[in-house]
This record gives structure tokens, sequence and C-alpha cells, in this order.
């Protein structure tokens, strides 16, 4: 199908899976994913590395997927340590500062190599710009992700997320009929998605409740979620 | 196929020709400067782009705005043809300084998204804007994705343009690390210390289907998620990206830009893993000179090889001498007759490794 000269891009979603925070910041919640860490080694990993480890899981990722990230402020709680930590900069708060640390944690932790890795950032249309990446991708199956994170000072700035969440979606191009597909992705992308700020959290509502979801901007962009029956 | 149209960068030698002629001289960029916001003993080596701030805009958007103002002319930021933006670090540098002064002017370029839209603002580009980060391997994941979307025929044309500039930041955290140290770096050189030096540097690259005398036979990625500071021992994902990126049972006759940055470990065993697969080709860094210039290393790094490739005298590996971890370390510059293309390599914390094979004629 096509509009205006650009295809309608599809995907059939073949996996979900999400972490949720009941309330902003509880207690309870990262209680309770720090236990899903075996050891101490919670006590390592940022709190974006271990809800994106809860949500990767799940996934079936191999050396051949093609993993892609979106996050707009990555590792904001360790980034504030390691500017706090100046003039003697922590090491430890520096390496787990780095994009796309939050998922390499997952990665590193299960020893689980990947040939594709497209770590994105960006800002309100960064859903889109991650489903045309996956449309790029050359791996068997295509595993797209994101998260974020809360923050102190920096989110007083409004330069972190106000809540916690993360999510990601096993996708691929041509299911069998054999599979069982969740549901399907299609958009059409004919110039962006400026400044539609609930874009994702509405995406992420969506998918929370398998609802259906139609987004359409002022650009004439378009994104449709459906389920299947 | 897939060409590339346009290549020019800025290095603290100069634009690309600049800094191609300067390494060939064997000149070395690299200072050792004292960082005042650190309490480190010692100067650290950096190669800075000299400029200041003006106003609001931090001290390296002249540099980005006479990339921007060389490229070919095209509706950049279109959907035919996309902009993929590349930096390890983009505003990094104004984070730190709303982090000292709380002047909420440095939060307009302090994220990666406020810098794509000063950017935008600046240079009067389109939404279609892909913003990467993945560590030092970042320019070359850009490379990849305007390659494909050219080969999917998505784009007619993609720009690839990237950036990373210098910052208490990334120097405090690189020296919290004891990879930048008060040693000047030597890459490839088989010594007691290893240390990387750091630079500022910005690049753009247009690809396209157009045939230019530059083509790009394959690109290719690998992952090895051993560690996140260091490589598999054995060097494997050293051989997975060379065997995905050259074509099996052949050696072609390429010479090598590897990574190269001045540690010890990774820099044995990219020069192993490049001997044993490229016996004849000459390898070399020009990480000693610009120092790493982070995640737009592999787009700052492929205009200046264009450029070399233009002159067909490629610079050698400067910085330091011998011995080397292997023969095949080309220490001065080189005549590229001998040679019908260039394999050029980047890496990145967690084992990320990526390549790029070119021909020319």
């Amino acid at each position: 199908m096509r509009r205006c000269g650009l295809a309608m891009n599809k995907l059939y979603i073949m996996k979900k899976a999400l972490w949720v925070e009941p309330s902003p910041n509880d207690p309870d919640a990262l209680a309770a994913l720090k236990a899903e860490f075996p050891g101490r080694s919670a006590r390592r990993m940022t709190r974006l590395g271990m809800q994106m480890s809860h949500v990767l899981r799940g996934m079936s990722l191999s050396e051949e997927s093609s993993l892609v990230y979106a996050t707009r402020f990555s590792e904001t709680q360790t980034i504030e340590k390691f500017l706090g930590s100046f003039p003697f900069p922590s090491p430890q708060a520096f390496q787990t500062s780095i994009h796309p640390g939050g998922v390499e944690q997952f990665l590193i932790q299960n020893k689980q190599s990947i040939r594709e890795f497209f770590p994105l950032a960006g800002g309100t249309d960064l859903l889109f710009r991650a489903l045309q990446t996956a449309m790029l991708c050359r791996g068997s199956r295509i595993i797209i992700c994101g998260g974020e994170e809360t923050g102190t000072w920096l989110q007083e700035a409004g330069a972190s997320s106000e809540s916690n969440y993360a999510w990601a979606l096993e996708l691929t191009g041509a299911a069998k009929a054999s599979e069982n597909v969740l549901g399907r992705l299609t958009w059409i992308e004919l110039a962006g998605a400026e400044g539609a700020s609930e874009l994702l959290p509405d995406f992420f509502t969506a998918l929370q409740n398998s609802k259906p979801y139609r987004y359409r901007s002022a650009e004439g962009s378009e994104l449709e979620l459906n389920w299947s029956e | 196929m897939v060409f590339i149209q346009h290549a020019a960068c800025c290095t603290a030698l100069g634009d690309a020709h600049e800094s191609a002629e300067s390494l060939r001289a064997g000149r070395v960029a690299l200072q050792l400067s004292d960082v005042p916001d650190l309490e480190n003993e010692e100067p650290l080596p950096l190669a800075y782009i000299s400029g200041e701030a003006s106003g609001n805009r931090p001290k390296w958007m002249p540099y980005l705005q006479q990339l921007a103002e060389a490229l070919p002319d095209a509706p950049w930021g279109t959907a035919r043809f996309p902009i993929y933006l590349t930096s390890s670090n983009y505003g990094i540098d104004q984070l730190y300084a709303f982090s000292k002064a709380r002047d909420p002017k440095h939060l307009e370029w302090a994220t990666p998204h406020a810098v794509t839209a000063q950017l935008r603002a600046a240079f009067g580009w389109g939404p279609q804007i892909t913003v990467l980060s993945h560590a030092c391997v970042t320019g070359q994941l850009g490379l990849i994705l305007a390659e494909r979307a050219i080969l999917e025929g998505q784009a007619e044309a993609a720009l690839v343009f990237s950036f990373d500039f210098l910052s208490p930041f990334v120097i405090g955290g690189f020296n919290a690390l004891k990879i930048l140290n008060g040693q000047m770096p030597a890459p490839y050189r088989d010594g007691e210390v290893g240390a990387i030096g750091l630079g500022e540097g910005a690049g753009a690259i247009v690809l396209s289907a157009s045939p230019t005398e530059f083509k790009i036979n394959k690109q290719a990625l690998f992952n090895e998620m051993f560690h996140f500071t260091s490589n598999a021992p054995d060097g494997s994902g050293f051989d997975r990206v060379l065997e995905a990126c050259l074509p099996a049972g052949e050696c072609p006759k390429l010479w090598v830009k590897g990574h190269g940055t001045g540690t010890l470990e990774a820099g044995k065993l990219e020069a192993r893993a490049i001997e044993a697969r490229l016996k004849d080709a000459p390898l070399v860094s020009w990480k000693g000179s610009i120092g790493h210039t982070l995640g737009s290393c592999a787009v700052v790094e492929l205009a200046i090889a264009v450029e070399s490739l233009k002159a067909g005298t490629a610079p050698g590996n400067v910085g330091g001498t011998g011995p080397y971890f292997t023969k095949s370390i080309q220490p001065d510059a080189f005549s590229l007759a001998p040679y019908d293309g260039a394999l050029l390599l980047s890496n990145a914390f967690g084992g990320a490794h990526a390549a790029m094979w070119i021909s020319y004629e």
C-alpha cells in the first residue's frame, strides 16, 4: 500500500515484554526488580539496566538477531552520580553512564554476542526512528526495545524521564502461518512526529493494555498498532 | 552499489586535506595538557580544535556550521535525503557545564535531542534524522544504515554527520579508567604501558548510488558483549568482524586503517587478527596524532582516508615508535599504488567491532 509515493511499512509482533511501575519511584517495585538478579549483581547495575534486563530476558536473542534500542535520556541516575563525583570522577559511574549501557548490562551479564545492535537516542519521534531502523536490520529476528529512568536534579531541569519503564517487542517482517502472531505495527512516515510528546507514553500504554492504538501527526506520519483476535 | 559522494572532516590538524597532509608528515596534534576541573597529578594527551563559545552556542558549533555549509545541495532531513546523526557525547559538555553553574542556557544543548533541534534550526534540516549513539562505533553505525537506506531504495542520498568534542566529563571518565594517563599514545607499540589520547573531531559523509571513484564494497558489525571495557582474550571479536566484511577464502590487496587507540591488549589483538587475515596489508592508526575522536572516529578517519586516496599516499602509523606487535605496522607514509582497496575499522566498549571495505578506481 502506498500513499504519496511512500510505502506502508509493516512488522508483526511475535513477543512483547514490559516493565511497568505501579506508581512513580515505587520502592517495592524496585525491590522486586532487584530480586530478579542473582547474588549482589543488582548492586552493580543501573535502574534502567535492570528494567531492560527484565524485558529482554524473554526475547529470542541470538547472535543472528538484530537489536534496536531507543532511549531519550539513558542512564540518568548514573550520569547524575558521575557528575557529582568531580573533581575525582568515578570509573564505575563513568563506565555505566555510557549509552547504550542499559542494554549492554543484560547482554554482557549473559555473554550474549550479537551481530547488529543499533542504539538510538533522540526526541519525541524516537519510535518512528526506531521502527525505520528496524526495517533496515538484517537479522533473523528483530528485537526493538526502549526504556527510561527518572532522575533527581536532572528531572527537575527537564533533562530526564518523569517515569521508570521499559518495553521490548520481538518483530518479524514475514510471519509464518503456523506462528503465533500477537499483533502488527503499520506505519507511514512522511515527515516525522515533531513535538509528539504523547507518542511514546501512549504507545506504551497501548502495549500494556493490548489495546489498538493509532497515531497521526500534523505532518502526516501515521502509526497503527493492532492486536490479533 | 553505494558510493562516497562527499567526505569532509575537521580535526585538531585542520580540515580533511590538511589533516591528511599533516599526518603524512608525521605531525602529532596531541599535547600534554592540564585539565583544571580534575584533581589530577599529570597533564593528559589531548588534541583540541581551537574555538570560543559565542553567546549560547558551544565553541564547537562553528565547525559543524562549516561542514554543513560545504554539503552538496539537497533537502537534507527529508524522506529521500535522511540524516544519520552520530556522536558518543552530543552536548555532554553542556550538561557538565549545567551541573556546575545550573545556568539553563546550557540545557538548550545538553541532550542529544536538544542538539538535534539546534542543528535543524541552524542548518535548515528537515525532521528525518536518526540519532545514533554507540560509543566509539557510532559513526560506522550511521554509515551502515545510510548505505542500507540507499540499497533498500528508501533514500536517494544519505548524510552521515558526526562530531565529538572534549569536556571534563569525557576526559575525567577516561582518566578514571586509567587508559587516559600521562603517557602519549603509541598505537600497536609492544610496550609496558598502554595509553590513549583524546581528540576533537567532526565529519560529514554523503553516500548515494551515483558512481564515484570511491565504492563501498561491504560493511560489517559484530558485538562481543564479553566485558564492558575489554575484548574476549582470544581475539575472536576481531576475527568475526573481518570474516563478515571480507570475502571468504580471498586475500584482497588492501591497506588497513585500524582502530589503534594505544591500549595494549586491544592493539595486540587487532594487529594479530589483521596479520592473520591479510598477510601483506600495511596497518596504520592515526589516533597517536589526532587522538581518539570517539563516536566520530569512523567518519573523521574515513574523510582522511578519502583525502589520502586522492593524493595516492596514506599517512603511516603516527605517534610513537616500535617495537610493534606485528610486522604489518607501517610507520611511515606510503604509496597506495599497490593496493586496490582500504579496510577501515573501529571498536567500542562492550567489544563492539565495525568494519568498512572500500575500493577505488
